[in-house]
């Protein structure tokens, strides 16, 4: 037996011996390395989701959205985004290589008698293209539709309009605010560009002309666009802004790019991680103060064992790694225990908001490494005070 | 021939606060190997104290003390470590233990700390505890021990690291007279045979009477004729 082969020895016994003071300090400090991983596992995965999202539609999409902001006096009319002020935009900003205009409504359904509300959407094709949009059933639109008394339709909107039943929707007649349209389509599972924030799954799209005829006062409420690679994103939207705002008087815009809200997320991202952070910090703190108190006491309580070992020979740094060694027992306990609780919760959390769960092994190992980390921490005053009893102790104590 | 143990106007002295209590004044005393020397004195007279300086475990304030020819005032904390695990073994008035080891590696403690391997601790830790006359009971822990079984495991670790001084302190004050009779036996077998000098507490006259000098400390000085030299026995 070695010295150190001795003091672990004495560190299982003790520690299986003060199970029930230990148990709770362990506790703090399993729940604290759990909160710990849990952070560090939900940042990664949080910022994986938002990444994936703009994965499909990328970085370079931007949107204007026109606001409702009050005209000021010397405007007579309510400023609107017309055909003109497109093709200007398009002119005027030639980094732009998609611009799709979008009119939106809650308007009235009718089918087979039967009637119900849905967001309409007057779009172009270009809306289709930026969105990724695919037919499940019949086509898509096309700016060749122009006018055309056409319809497509979301696939949950589908499913409420069948009712349950299997019947083909294509070539059926679909009543949008009391105009008779026809179905041309319904749309494969959509999932629109991040900065669109409605579900194109349960709208109905018509071109963008048919809007304009069946809906009274429609007008365009938001620009979709997507730049080329090269120019900052922040110049792409001034000069997209400014574009727009020489055609149309008046008109007030909220720009937001793709590029900016990613930005913002890891913004506050890192304001979670921060949070998070914060909470496992306590806890670990919390942890490692009750795995040091439990030490100091046994310090205490241990005395004459102490003092005993030094008379027989034990060097002071003997007696320190006695201490530390079982602090990072325990802490090591309580990191085995935390890491995979941590990686349990972050399970169950990307499990309920449908995010892919991945964690990296480094992740639930780092815990285990901070948890031995708070030992070292924890451990040191005990045994540096244990370290420097005087073995005269051992003589009084006997 | 060196003194296993040379002490030269050896002083100790505790502060209690804005008293200073005189533990030890000005103790002389030379112990020479093989030679057993019996202490006594009323409480409170210095005997533990000038013990834990015998056995490093404490540092004198003033004099010289010389272990087996060694100046120990310049030794640092681990060199006395050292000194006593090798030079020193210990038997204590309540023969304590490492309650989570087992007799026979409470025995082999002192050989861990010195570096000895595992096989050659064992065996010597049972030859010890046969010597005692407990390798029977030498897988049983403290707690299964009696108090009588206890001091005899004491002693074999006192013994296994062939110490050149040997300290007791009131080793039978709490066995009964059988018992007391066969550890003080085995201490001074120990002493005779090994040639280790055996400094021993005790207020049992059948015990002091055993020894080669008896020495008297009164109020932390050494009172007895022989206290530098060795009695005739």
């Amino acid at each position: 037996m070695t010295p150190l082969l001795l003091n672990l020895r004495i560190a299982m016994s003790a520690l299986r011996d003060a199970w029930r003071r230990n148990l709770l300090a362990l506790a703090g400090l399993a729940v604290g390395i759990a909160a710990v991983v849990a952070m560090l596992g939900l940042t990664l995965i949080v910022r994986q989701e938002a990444l994936r999202q703009f994965d499909r539609s990328g970085l370079d999409v931007l949107a204007l959205r026109k606001t409702s902001t009050p005209s000021p006096a010397t405007v007579r009319r309510p400023p609107q985004i017309d055909a003109a002020a497109l093709r200007h935009l398009a002119a005027a900003v030639p980094a732009l290589d998609l611009i799709a205009p979008l009119q939106e409504r809650r308007g009235t359904l009718g089918f087979n008698g039967r009637t119900a509300q849905a967001t309409v959407l007057g779009v172009t094709e270009s809306f289709a293209e930026l969105n990724a949009l695919e037919a499940a059933e019949g086509r898509l639109l096309t700016d060749l539709d122009h006018a055309e008394p056409y319809v497509v339709i979301g696939r949950e909107l589908a499913g409420n309009l069948r009712g349950g039943g299997g019947a083909p929707l294509v070539g059926r007649q679909l009543q949008v605010e009391g105009r008779v349209l026809t179905i041309v389509g319904v749309l494969a599972p959509a999932r629109a560009i991040r900065l669109h924030t409605g579900d194109l799954n349960q709208a109905a799209l018509v071109p963008a002309e048919t809007f304009g005829r069946i809906v009274d006062g429609a007008e365009i409420s938001v620009i979709y666009a997507r730049h080329r690679y090269g120019p900052s994103p922040a110049d792409v939207v001034a000069e997209a802004v400014a574009a727009l705002q020489s055609q149309v008087e008046g008109l007030a815009l909220q720009a937001t790019s793709a590029a900016e809200w990613v930005a913002e997320m890891q913004r506050q991202l890192r304001l979670f991680t921060l949070l998070l952070g914060a909470t496992g910090s306590i806890a670990l703190v919390l942890g490692g103060t009750g795995i040091m108190n439990g030490l100091m006491l046994a310090v205490t309580e241990r005395r004459n064992e102490i003092g005993l070992r030094r008379a027989l020979g034990a060097l002071r740094g003997d007696i320190q790694s006695q201490f530390l060694c079982e602090a990072l027992i325990l802490c090591g306990i309580g990191g085995a225990v935390g890491a995979p609780l941590g990686a349990l919760v972050t399970r169950v959390i990307a499990w309920r908001a449908a995010w892919d769960y991945t964690l990296p092994l480094a992740v639930p190992l780092g815990g285990v490494a901070l948890a031995v980390l708070v030992g070292v921490a924890a451990g040191f005053l005990p045994a540096f005070q244990a370290a420097r009893l005087k073995p005269v102790v051992a003589m009084r104590a006997a | 021939m060196t003194a296993v143990v040379e002490l030269e106007s050896v002083s100790r002295r505790y502060r209690i606060g804005p008293v200073t209590l005189d533990a030890l004044q000005e103790v002389s005393l030379r112990i020479e190997p093989g030679e057993f020397v019996a202490i006594t004195g009323p409480s409170g007279s210095g005997k533990s104290t000038l013990l834990h300086l015998m056995g490093l475990l404490d540092r004198a304030d003033e004099g010289c003390y010389r272990l087996d020819g060694r100046d120990v005032a310049a030794c640092s904390d681990d060199e006395l470590t050292l000194m006593r695990n090798r030079k020193i073994g210990f038997v204590f008035q309540a023969a304590p233990m490492l309650p989570r080891l087992t007799a026979r590696e409470n025995v082999a403690v002192p050989l861990v700390y010195r570096g000895v391997s595992s096989s050659e601790a064992t065996a010597r830790a049972n030859h010890r505890l046969d010597q005692v006359g407990l390798l029977a009971v030498a897988d049983h822990h403290p707690a299964e021990l009696s108090g009588g079984q206890l001091q005899r495991v004491a002693l074999a670790r006192a013994l296994v690291g062939n110490p050149r001084l040997i300290l007791a302190d009131e080793p039978t004050s709490a066995l009964d007279a059988a018992t007391a009779a066969t550890v003080t036996a085995l201490l001074i077998d120990a002493c005779r045979t090994a040639g280790a000098a055996l400094v021993m507490i005790s207020h049992s006259a059948v015990e002091t009477e055993q020894a080669d000098r008896r020495l008297m400390l009164t109020a932390g000085r050494l009172q007895g004729a022989n206290a530098t030299g060795k009695a005739a026995a």
